[in-house]
């Protein structure tokens, strides 16, 4: 006879609970699925199920012993006990034969707080150690590859590495060596751990025996603070966790997007983190014959402001160049002052250089915004151009003015040189590169931690960056600067906020209007630059 | 008034004590409306102590919440200790060891004279008697020394553990005790020898500062300014906790309610607590002071060291506290001034969600402008005062 459900599904019980599944469905996603909570090591979502933790044991009645929930799929009338004493009592026998050999390294670990081994500990085990013999002794700091380190001593054999890398990454350059109580994660001899994707196993250790090298020592993991974010690596708009402190940026994490990145980050856009800290420009720079110096902000601005006015009033041509790493809200300011304060007709972009994509995550095009960018641009009937013709207009002297709106592009040297020759160049930029040396006045402008704005990826999904901390500095994102120095010349146009830039834009602009960009999700949503 | 005083039109004149005023012990502003002498109205406000220590225990946890305990009532500060962990533990639902209970008990005692010997003190130095409160005084400091031995500290004591005390008694406890409580009652016998009848003293305290039973009830004022109007009333012996049920000591009760009762009532319970202190010390067995509990009772240091499991566990219990179960939860206990409440709610993080003290002396702030202060005199203000002992720290929070 058949147990159904409301909606004719087959349904399961679980602590009491009747729950409807799909048939193929494991215990524990049922479970899991419920807010009900199994432990569990080696059990990935998206990874093949080994079962070989023994954590995530329950009682299924009439099943002559524990059945691990991970493996065993749900049946139709079945009944599953997760809390009863038995399981209890295996939890904390399993949890005693994981931390048997364990090393005493919390205070030297990586992963000390955000550790499965202590957290279940607390949850599950909560008894003293039972082990009278010296501790096994195994391999650590063992180096995997150029950013992944590893411990043996305190790794657990959950395999969850050695199965990402066979089956997402799809190159199997870790396995699983000796047996038993020595067994080891490792490498095949002449083969490191270089794909460029490795770092995802570090966030897939369970324990602290994969650690990243790059973030390895630099933070204790309890004093981060988490905010949500968007890579800025490539057009792919994977969706990451910041982890900073004291507003630096330690390390980029991803964040669950199943329609983006599902659960994981390429190497790559992880190591973007450095982004957000490295070489800052801090307070507005100006540039008198060689001479480079800082100036504040209440004088920096009147004499770009001023520079801008007088091409202005003379009618004479000013040129714009904007990076596609700015948001969709500060190319929306920039084409609003190109459009009615400057009478240009194109703005030039500019961004990193062409790369390499591959099959799971990333994009050639190493920019995070140039199809948000194009579109709010397009959508304020202005052309936009590569930087070619920006440059050659600025060697041949043409516009009397010129405005480099930030620094990401991979060849910066000819158009600092251009912005050097021409002399009357306004930029602003997070980072002090050659083109804030070469630029009349640079003013700062923020990272993408600390950017408030929307971006749209290659695969035209609008997604929502959120400020990981308030800028410390005199940083202002790039609309900022530009509704001042509108301002300076006399045109207010009440976009202080980017929410109200938002609001401004889906008046204005159809396609983002039809997208919603006043209302981003979490997880993003579709944009097309027709308004589809 | 006379006819002579009739003739001559008088104002009432509005006077300020404190906030910070030589003879105000205590940071506190009474602000008194007068009649030549006479209290036509008082004005009191409180707060100028206030630390928020309900709100600062919402973002520590709660083992971290204990240091903050020591700044209630800073004359006794083991007893809001005590008074804190009995409420996480009675979340936790958690019953500490035999030793820690008496333990606690002996402590807590300790404290009570402390807390009643600085308020006597204040009470005779009020009325110029400058030569008592420098003996109670003196007697105090042999019961820090005594309380420093124990915890280390003679007011921040951070001395209770939830599950128990941080560490057992000292060595010799007892007879240093007993020595330290022999001369502490000596001083005592010669103030009480010096003031009890002393017609000056009776005169400026006897039917000052009166307050009726049902009056106090009202308020909801608790302890020995309770007692002192009749009401045999201590939690001690009402809702008896640790071992207090295993001891014999009698509940001093007055029957004015006046400044002289609450004289009496408290030179009385400090010669209870020596009884109390004594017993206990005849009853104490060997054992543990703290519950070996691994969610809330960090792992001794060997365990840390060399262990995974007690290191794990160190480094949970220090890093996100201990996870007390949801709930709320009313714990009460008879501190030297009354009843010390604490109502706490926790959400199952490391962190309360809401601490709220019931504090004793709080209470008899309500009082004092309705019924302590109005009618009396002004040189009455501060001694009816000093016998309320109004604790900032306490009262403010």
């Amino acid at each position: 006879m058949r147990d159904e459900g409301v909606s004719g599904m087959p349904t399961v019980t679980i602590d009491g609970q009747r729950l409807e599944f799909a048939p193929g469905q494991s215990i524990i996603e049922v479970a899991t699925k419920a807010g009900i909570e199994i432990p569990y090591y080696c059990w990935h979502a998206k990874l093949s199920v080994a079962a070989n933790c023994r954590m995530c044991l329950v009682e299924v009645e009439k099943a002559p012993k524990l059945v691990p929930s991970c493996q065993t799929p749900c049946a139709d009338g079945m009944v599953v006990r997760t809390t009863s004493e038995k399981v209890k009592e295996t939890q904390r026998s399993v949890h005693e034969f994981l931390l048997l050999n364990h090393p005493v390294d919390c205070p030297i670990c990586d992963q000390a707080g955000e550790c499965k081994l202590q957290n279940y500990y607390m949850t599950v085990q909560l008894t003293k150690s039972p082990m009278r013999e010296p501790r096994l002794k195994k391999h650590k700091r063992e180096e995997l590859g150029p950013y992944v380190i590893y411990d043996a001593e305190r790794c657990i054999m959950c395999t969850r590495c050695v199965r990402f890398m066979e089956e997402v990454a799809k190159e199997r350059q870790l396995g699983v060596f000796q047996r038993g109580n020595h067994a080891e994660i490792g490498t095949f001899p002449g083969q490191p751990l270089d794909h460029p994707y490795s770092l995802n196993v570090v966030d897939l250790c369970p324990v602290g025996a994969l650690t990243s090298s790059v973030f390895r020592f630099k933070q204790r993991v309890w004093y981060l603070t988490r905010s949500p974010s968007i890579c800025s690596g490539c057009a792919k708009g994977c969706n990451i966790h910041i982890d900073q402190r004291s507003s630096i940026v330690y390390r980029l994490l991803p964040r669950d997007n199943d329609a983006v990145n599902q659960c994981w980050l390429c190497d790559e856009g992880r190591l973007t983190y450095t982004r957000a800290n490295d070489a800052r420009l801090t307070e507005p720079l100006m540039r008198e014959a060689e001479a480079v110096e800082p100036l504040p902000v209440k004088k920096a601005l009147p004499a770009a402001a001023a520079l801008l006015q007088s091409a202005v009033q003379a009618k004479q041509p000013v040129a714009l160049a904007l990076s596609l790493s700015a948001t969709c809200e500060e190319a929306f300011v920039v084409g609003k002052l190109a459009r009615e304060l400057c009478g240009a007709t194109s703005v030039a972009l500019f961004g990193y250089a062409e790369g390499v994509a591959d099959a799971l995550l990333k994009k050639a095009d190493k920019n995070p915004n140039r199809a948000g960018v194009t579109a709010v641009l397009g959508g304020l009937g202005l052309t936009v151009t590569e930087l070619a013709p920006f440059l050659k207009a600025l060697n041949q002297k043409q516009p009397a003015v010129a405005l480099v709106l930030g620094h990401e592009l991979t060849e910066s040297e000819v158009l600092a040189k251009a912005m050097r020759a021409h002399g009357n160049v306004l930029h602003v930029a997070a980072t002090r590169t050659a083109l804030a040396e070469a630029a009349r006045v640079s003013f700062p402008s923020v990272s993408f931690a600390e950017a408030d704005g929307t971006w749209i990826s290659g695969d035209g999904r609008m997604q929502r960056l959120m400020p990981a901390f308030a800028p410390t500095s005199e940083a202002r994102p790039i609309h900022t600067w530009v509704a001042e120095l509108a301002q300076a010349l006399g045109v207010t146009w009440m976009l202080g906020t980017p929410a109200t830039i938002r609001a401004e834009m889906e008046r204005v602009l159809p396609a983002f209007a039809a997208a919603k960009i006043t209302h981003v999700a979490p997880q993003g949503q579709p944009f097309t630059p027709d308004g589809a | 008034m006379t006819d002579v005083a009739h003739d001559l039109p008088t104002r009432n004149m509005e006077v300020n004590l404190g906030p910070s005023h030589p003879a105000m012990h205590g940071t506190i502003r009474i602000k008194v409306e007068l009649d030549g002498e006479q209290i036509v109205k008082s004005e009191t406000e409180v707060g100028f102590l206030h630390r928020g220590f309900e709100k600062e225990c919402e973002s520590v946890h709660w083992a971290q919440c204990m240091p903050y305990t020591d700044r209630l009532n800073y004359v006794s500060p083991l007893i809001n200790n005590f008074g804190f962990t009995r409420a996480v533990e009675k979340l936790l639902g958690v019953e500490i060891p035999e030793r820690a209970k008496y333990i606690r008990v002996i402590a807590a005692e300790i404290s009570r004279i402390s807390d009643h010997l600085t308020c006597l003190a204040a009470v005779a130095m009020e009325l110029g008697g400058f030569t008592p409160f420098l003996y109670f005084v003196e007697g105090r400091e042999f019961l820090y020394d005594l309380i420093e031995e124990l915890t280390g500290a003679r007011v921040t004591v951070n001395y209770a553990r939830i599950g128990g005390v941080a560490y057992d008694l000292p060595r010799d406890f007892e007879a240093k005790t007993q020595s330290a409580l022999t001369k502490v009652f000596a001083l005592v016998a010669d103030c009480d020898k010096l003031l009890t009848k002393n017609r000056i003293f009776i005169d400026r305290t006897n039917g000052v500062g009166k307050i009726t039973t049902a009056q106090a009830l009202a308020f909801g004022i608790t302890g020995p300014f309770l007692r002192s109007t009749g009401l045999d009333h201590d939690l001690r012996k009402a809702a008896p906790y640790d071992v207090y049920d295993r001891l014999e000591f009698e509940i001093p009760v007055g029957d004015n309610g006046d400044s002289y009762d609450r004289w009496l009532v408290r030179l009385e319970e400090i010669r209870q607590s020596r009884r109390i202190i004594e017993q206990a010390f005849k009853q104490i067995a060997p054992g543990p002071v703290l519950v070996e509990d691994a969610r809330f009772a960090l792992p001794p240091k060997d365990e840390v060291y060399a262990s995974i499991e007690g290191l794990m566990n160190h480094f949970k219990l220090t890093i996100e506290g201990a996870k007390v179960p949801p709930g709320e939860v009313y714990s009460y206990s008879e501190a030297a001034n009354g009843e010390l409440g604490f109502y706490l709610v926790s959400d199952g993080s490391g962190k309360p969600w809401k601490c709220r003290v019931r504090s004793p002396c709080f209470a008899i702030m309500g009082a004092l402008d309705d019924v302590l202060l109005r009618g009396a005199t002004v040189a009455d203000i501060v001694p009816i005062f000093g016998s309320v002992n109004m604790i900032g720290g306490e009262c403010d929070r």
